[in-house]
Parts: C-alpha cells; structure tokens; sequence
C-alpha cells in the first residue's frame, strides 16, 4: 500500500520570484485533491538552486509544512525527477516546473483517468497555454488516435514533461542524462521515447490545461543551439525490427 | 540544325491522333490563344506546327504559356501535385483545378491586369466572386475574429474578407477561431502540397468527406478556464493582450503537417528493417563518385548481405545507374517522398534517418545533406560516419566549392574516417589546413577497384592512321578548350570524341567539328572501359582537376597508351613508367610532343603500356581496395 496516493513535485533551480506562481499552483492543487479525497504528497526537488530561489522555497515551506524541500546537486532536470521519483511515497507522480502553472484539477482530473486505465499509461494535459515570450497553444497528442504515427515522434517532442505517471514506472524507466556539450539534450523528449520503448503509451487528460511560461531564453533553446539530439535510443530501431520480423 | 529540329518535331507531331480529348478541350478554351502562341513562339509558327498539339506535345513542358491568362509555369509551381505526376498544367485547370479554386495566374498579374482564374473561365460571371460568396455565407469565415487577431488588417482599412481570399489563406491566417490552416493540411495534405485555400477546398470537398477544419471549439475553452485559473496566481498572464482570448492565439500540435514530417513519415513507413550500412549519395547517376558508391554498396553487401546495406540518395532524384548496383539492392531516394525539399529540410530528414534507425556506420560520398547533418557533431554519438572526398571543385569564376572547402573542416573531428581515392589530394588537404597528427590518422588513401579485371589487351592501334581517343563529360572540369586548341595543331593526329555535356560546350565542339576535319564526335558511352581502344593509338586526358579517376584505371587496364594531364591524383597513377603524365597541363604543346613521341616510338609506347597494366592490377585489384577499406576503422566494421 502507498502511503499517498500522488507525490506532487516541483522541481526548481534559479527561478527567483516567479516560483512563487508555481509553489501557490501546486499548493491549490493538492487542496483541490485533498477535498476530492485523495492523499497528497508535495515535495520541491531544487537542483543547484541560486539564493534567492531557495530562500522562496523554504519561506513557503515555512508557511506550508506540508511541503518538503529537498535540495540535491545534479545539475540535470532529469536527474533531479529521477530524485524525486526516489523519494516519493505516492502511487503516481506528477511534475511541476517551478516556472509553470497546472490548472486547478489537473491531479483530480490525471489521477481519475490514470486509476481507470488498466495500461501502463503516461498522461498529459490536453491543451497547454504558453505565456510569457511566445503565446500560444499548444495541443498534446494522444496515442491511441487513429492517425497517430510513431515516426513522428523521431521528428520532435511530442509533449511536455509535467507528466502524471506511475512512480514505480518512473523508477523503473528513469530519465537519461543530458550532456550539451557532447550534443545531447531533450531530457523531456528522451523520456518520452523511452516511456514508448518500454512498451507503455502517452495519453491525454480531456479538458484540463497547463500554463506553460516562455522565456527568450530557455533550456530548449539553450539545447538547440547546441545542435543537441535526443539521448540516442533503439526504440525506432526496434520498431523496425519488429516490421522485419512482420509482428 | 532548327531546321532538322523543326522538321522532325512535325513528323513527329504529325504521328500524333488527329484530336485528342486534351485537343478538344483546348479548342474549346479560351485559355488556349493560338494568335497569342504563334506570336510569342515563331519557332513554331515557322514550322507550320498545329499550336494546340505543340503546346501539348512540347510546350508546356518548355514553360511556354498558352495566353495571357494562363502561367502555366506559375501552375506548376504552385500546385505541386500537378507537377509531380506530369499533366499538363492547362488541361489539369480546365478539368479540375478551375472547380477547385486554384489560380490560373499570380496574385501580381490579377491585380495588375485585373483578371482572375475567374474570369479566364467564359462560362461563369466571375468564380473568385462566387467563392467570396461562398466563404462569406459560410460559418468558416469571422470578419470581426480576422479584424482583431490581424490588427495589421484593420490598420491597412482592408476589407478582411478579401484580404483573405488574396493574401490571408496563403499566410496561414485563420478565419475564424475553428479554421486552422494547418489543421486542416494535416487532415487533407494535397491541400498542402497543392497550395488550394483549404476553405474553399472545405467547403466544396472537405466538409462532405467529413474532415474537420481545426480543434474542437472546447480547446478554447479549456485554455480560457486555465487562463483564468493562471491569473489568480500569475497576474503577469493577463498582460498579453493575445491571452485575453484564447480563440486568438496560435496553434501548434503534435502532428503539425510540415513537408519535412510528411517526407519522413514516408521514409519511415517504407523502410521494412533497420540497416547497419548505409551509404548516402545526392543522386545516382554515371559518374566517378557514383561508381565509388556503388563499390562501397557491393563490398558492404559482399562482407554484411544485401539486408544489412541500404543506399540512399538524398539530394537529388536523377537514378541513372541501377544497373551499377548488385541484385537486390535496397535504394530510398528522398525526394520520392517530396521532390521539392531544400537542402536543410533533406539535411534534418538524413539526421532524423540516422538518429533512428542507429546503423553501425554510414558512408558519404558526395550527400549534400549530410554532410550537412554531420557538422556539429551531434550524428557521430548514435553512428560512426565515414565520408569520401575526391578533388577540389570549383565555381565557374573560379571560386574553390567542393566539400572538402565547404564542410571538411567542421566534419572532420566528426568523421570516423575519410577516405580518398588519391594521395596527393589528402597531402594537399593536410597542408592547406594544417590537420595535425592526430587527425591525419583519420585520412585514408583508398584506390577504386577498376571495373573489370580482364580486358582486350591494346595491340598497339591502326597502323595506317594517327588516331587519337578522347572520353568524358563536356564540362569545364574537362578542359574542352585545351581539346579543341590540341586538336587545330595536332593536324597530324585524327581525334574522336566520346561524351556529353554542358550545352555551351557541346556546341562549341560541334562547331569546332564543323570546321576542322580531323575531329569527329562519337556521341555518348556506356563506359570508357567499352570503348573500342584497338582503334586508336593513344588515348587523351585533359582534365583541370581531379581525383584518380576510375574510368582513366579503366583505361590504363588495356595498356594503350594514356597522354594526360597531371592534376590531382592522376601523377599516382600515370608517371614516366606507365605513360606519359603532362605537368604542365594547360597548354597544348606537351600533349602534342607527347601523342607524337607514342607515334614515333611504338616500342616505348608498349612497354609504357604493359608497366601501366601491372601497376593497375597491382594497385587497382577489388581485393585490394576490399582490403584497404577493412582495415579498422572501417566503414564496413
């Protein structure tokens, strides 16, 4: 039996004032839950983070005690999910970004759909809003579309990484590292191919929405200047194994 | 010339069916003006050609128009699916593109002549009328949503409608909250290709087929109600003017229907296994570098079998040369998924390819787009990348463009190992860039395996004439006027000719056979190897650049005698052991000294001969070059 039922995490490193929007988004959501009935568990992972973004953190955490700080020096956001992933007591996990906002139901609503689907599923947001730099909207994929088509997912991401998953999966199917220097980045896009090579499939919460902030200068494109490719994978491969052998 | 030309045009057109179905419906059109084609083309005028069956025989394939009121050329680049399968640009609108929606001349030319596709069709009153109609009374189009998401429109004082039947639709503007261009393209990608506004394709095909022209209308309302949530907590959110309505802001999905995306989609889907090797070439057609590729594909087929190995060409779709590859081969061409592809998006699918499919190593020889993909270095973590370089190239004023000047530097800590078919151009490579030790490790001489291992010796030629073989491709490259310059003082040698080439080039040797008689144009060849060598007594080379060219190893197998120029390569294989290699290569004197030191001294032509034939079997075998491309790294590791 797990002690929770979601381990809400949000993972921060140098976003200053702006995580505040973030730490009250996480905070309405596990009320939300909490009055649904669900067992929450908040835990904000900051990897590296500078002064000012530790000192918002634990000034919530003053405020909130429901909330634990763990502080880790990876240097990598996967890695630092990875983290939370260990410490998390929860039966699903879902991340936040200490820069994004979730819509008010999104865990009510992701835990529903997760708990009615006997598949091992990762969920997502239907629709994400970004603000910021570059409005606009963004709309996830599903898999069990029927015009959805695997390659596609070689050509770019598919979703985001404010993911609702199961926390065992996650263990067992962590996230690569990046290294950007050696070209290899999309942390985010590396998991989710990976999630598919491991047989599960990426789905999509009808009607709820993440805000997503935009920044002129972000991770991704920080990465894409790099001329970084996802962490190299034998999923695509492996479907094309799979065709040879006609399975 | 024009007049043979027009002669057998019209025999040919005169072969033709009287009138076809695609004659009468151009008889019928007045989009099809044979006042204004006889004036604008009196080339046909003069041949007393029929217009209508020029125009469908040869015209329009020639970009000539057919009136005022046609651009046929503009038609096919703005309907792609036209072009790609062939039809007649002219026809394809009267049977179908009118009904469509699709123009018949460029938005400048309407608004400069004040003609629409429209009123080229006699029969309506005015078809872009009629669909402004038809998208005004349909629920596809909101003046006041298109006024405030394009404020540029209302500033202009255009009328939004109009501003989207001329510019709007083509911008990828949405009509109304519900109507996404590329939504739409995703569900019905002709549109796409097509370039058709995909409203009016909507409106008169897509709604009865039931596609759906953009996302639910709920999509609006999850992002308001997270807009709204956002903030409470964020009020930075309701700052930007475009998130106080959601139906306003841009639209990106998943499966946004790009070219690129299509193509791979494509590529992907046609791919029935993985492969290991892959060799990647910009077309292939009958020259040198496809002949090195095609050796590659059969040595990699030889050591790993015809499953493990795929060709793919990724510039071009010219495929000239099956015939070179072994049984089986497994070919892709890119552009059989979408011809019209820049290089950058060929670039980004090769990477897609091989971040993918992950082989064990991947060849280039002479792919644009990856050499491209492989700068950076990000390629090299998922496969090993080998790459084949061959001689400087150059711009017709001058200018070095090959990739061994373009890309070589930025690839070649990427590259696993570069292979050359000649020494002295790797030499050069590492002088010009000053490539240290450790990188000249990577730099591998590799000599082509000549085609054959057992030809008709030459026996030494005709004895009653001086006759002199000379084969390539007419182009600058070739030096066809030091060819022709040898030829006017070598008045005591005949030459023949083989090849073909550039247009400029071919007449200037057509002119020059015209005047001087002892130059003969043989016309194009299969292979120099099959050339008849016994009837000549020398053959001739006047390249301004090269690697080692295959075809002149080829060559030397016979033995005749080889008078050529010593660039590139070529001293490797052409000395004063084996023939008679010419340093100083831009005039015609050393040529001529040398094809008539081979007529005076027969003996010493011969044995220059049987040197060359034991340096090309030494130094040419396929278990040597099979050999030599083994040796670890390899690309066929």
């Amino acid at each position: 039996m797990h002690t929770f039922d979601v381990t809400a995490v949000i993972n921060g490193h140098t976003e200053g004032l702006m995580a505040l929007s973030s730490l009250r988004s996480l905070a309405r959501n596990a009320d939300t839950a909490r009055l649904a009935g669900l067992k929450i568990e908040l835990i904000a992972v900051l990897d590296k983070p500078d002064p000012l973004t530790l000192e918002i953190f634990e000034s919530f955490a003053n405020l909130r005690t429901d909330i634990r700080v763990e502080v880790v020096d990876m240097g990598d956001l996967g890695f630092a999910r990875n983290k939370a992933a260990a410490l998390a007591s929860g039966k699903w996990i879902s991340f936040l970004d200490a820069d994004d906002i979730w819509a008010d139901r999104w865990l009510v609503e992701a835990f529903t759909a997760a708990e009615n689907d006997p598949r091992q599923v990762v969920w997502h947001p239907a629709v994400n809003v970004y603000f910021g730099a570059r409005a606009h909207l963004f709309l996830h994929g599903d898999m069990d579309e029927p015009h959805f088509d695997i390659s596609t997912l070689a050509y770019t991401n598919l979703w985001t990484a404010l993911a609702f998953v199961s926390a065992e999966f996650l263990r067992q199917t962590p996230y690569a590292g990046t290294n950007l220097k050696q070209n290899i980045g999309y942390e985010d896009w590396s998991w989710n191919i990976e999630v598919v090579n491991q047989g599960a499939i990426h789905k999509v919460v009808p009607g709820i929405a993440h805000a997503i902030r935009t920044k002129s200068v972000s991770l991704l494109s920080q990465t894409i200047a790099a001329g970084c490719i996802a962490h190299p994978t034998h999923f695509f491969r492996h479907v094309l194994d799979r065709r040879a052998k006609g399975s | 010339m024009a007049n043979f030309f027009s002669i057998f045009l019209k025999r040919l057109i005169k072969k033709a069916k009287p009138v076809s179905p695609d004659e009468e419906l151009l008889q019928g059109s007045k989009l099809f003006d044979r006042r204004f084609y006889l004036k604008q083309n009196p080339d046909v005028k003069k041949a007393g050609l029929d217009p209508i069956k020029h125009y469908l025989a040869y015209g329009a394939a020639d970009g000539r128009n057919p009136s005022e009121n046609f651009d046929g050329s503009f038609y096919l680049q703005n309907y792609r699916d036209v072009a790609l399968v062939g039809l007649n640009p002219l026809v394809h609108f009267l049977r179908f593109g009118q009904a469509e929606g699709r123009m018949a001349l460029p938005p400048g030319a309407i608004a400069q002549q004040g003609t629409t596709a429209s009123d080229t069709n006699p029969s309506a009153e005015s078809a872009r009328a009629i669909e402004r109609a038809l998208v005004e009374q349909s629920e596809c189009f909101s003046a006041p949503f298109y006024l405030k998401t394009y404020p540029d429109v209302a500033a202009a004082k255009i009328d939004p409608l109009d501003h989207f039947m001329d510019y709007g639709w083509r911008e990828g503007r949405r009509p109304q909250p519900n109507f996404d261009m590329e939504w739409y393209a995703d569900h019905c990608p002709e549109v796409l290709i097509s370039k058709i506004n995909p409203v009016l394709h909507y409106l008169k095909f897509g709604k009865q087929r039931g596609y759906t022209s953009g996302p639910d209308s709920e999509v609006f309302e999850i992002a308001s109600q997270m807009i709204a949530e956002a903030a409470l907590i964020e009020p930075s959110i309701l700052l930007d003017d475009k998130l106080l309505q959601a139906e306003q802001l841009h639209i990106n999905y998943s499966r946004k229907g790009t070219p690129v995306l299509r193509a791979w989609n494509k590529l992907f889907a046609s791919l029935d296994k993985p492969f290991d090797y892959i060799v990647m070439v910009p077309w292939l057609v009958r020259g040198g570098a496809d002949l090195v590729a095609c050796n590659a594909i059969v040595a990699a087929i030889e050591k790993h079998g015809v499953d493990s190995t795929l060709l793919l060409l990724t510039d071009h779709d010219r495929r000239e040369a099956d015939h070179w590859l072994p049984p089986g081969t497994n070919v892709r061409v890119i552009s059989d998924y979408d011809k019209s592809l820049s290089r950058s998006e060929r670039s980004h699918i090769v990477k897609m390819l091989i971040t993918a499919m992950r082989p064990k190593s991947v060849l280039n020889v002479n792919s644009g787009s990856l050499w491209e993909a492989t700068v950076g270095g990000a390629l090299s973590k998922v496969t090993d990348i080998y790459a084949c370089l061959f001689c400087r190239d150059y711009l017709p004023d001058g200018r070095a463009a090959g990739y061994s000047d373009t890309h070589f530097r930025d690839s070649l800590p990427h590259l696993k190992r570069v292979y050359c078919d000649n020494s002295a151009f790797l030499d050069e490579l590492v002088l010009n860039y000053g490539v240290p030790p450790s990188l000249q490790e990577k730099m591998l001489t590799l000599h082509q395996p000549i085609s054959r291992s057992t030809v008709n010796v030459h026996r030494g030629g005709p004895t009653t004439r001086n006759t002199v073989a000379w084969a390539g491709r007419f182009c600058a490259q070739k030096n066809i006027d030091l060819l022709i310059e040898i030829v006017e003082k070598g008045s005591d040698f005949e030459f023949e000719v083989y090849g073909y080439g550039d247009d400029d080039l071919t007449r200037k040797l057509n002119a020059a056979a015209g005047r001087l008689s002892n130059l003969r144009l043989m016309g194009p060849f299969t292979a120099t190897s099959d050339l008849p060598f016994e009837q000549y007594n020398a053959f001739l080379f006047t390249s301004l650049w090269e690697g080692l060219p295959l075809t002149l190893a080829d060559t030397a197998l016979t033995g005749i005698p080889i008078v050529a120029s010593g660039v590139g390569g070529i001293p490797e294989l052409v000395t004063a052991e084996t023939g008679w290699c010419i340093r100083d290569h831009e005039v015609s004197a050393p040529y001529l000294a040398a094809l008539r030191e081979i007529k005076d001294n027969p003996v010493i032509a011969e044995q220059k001969g049987d040197a060359m034939r034991k340096h090309v079997l030494d130094t040419h075998s396929w278990s040597q070059y099979f050999s030599t491309l083994s040796a670890s790294p390899s690309f066929l590791d």
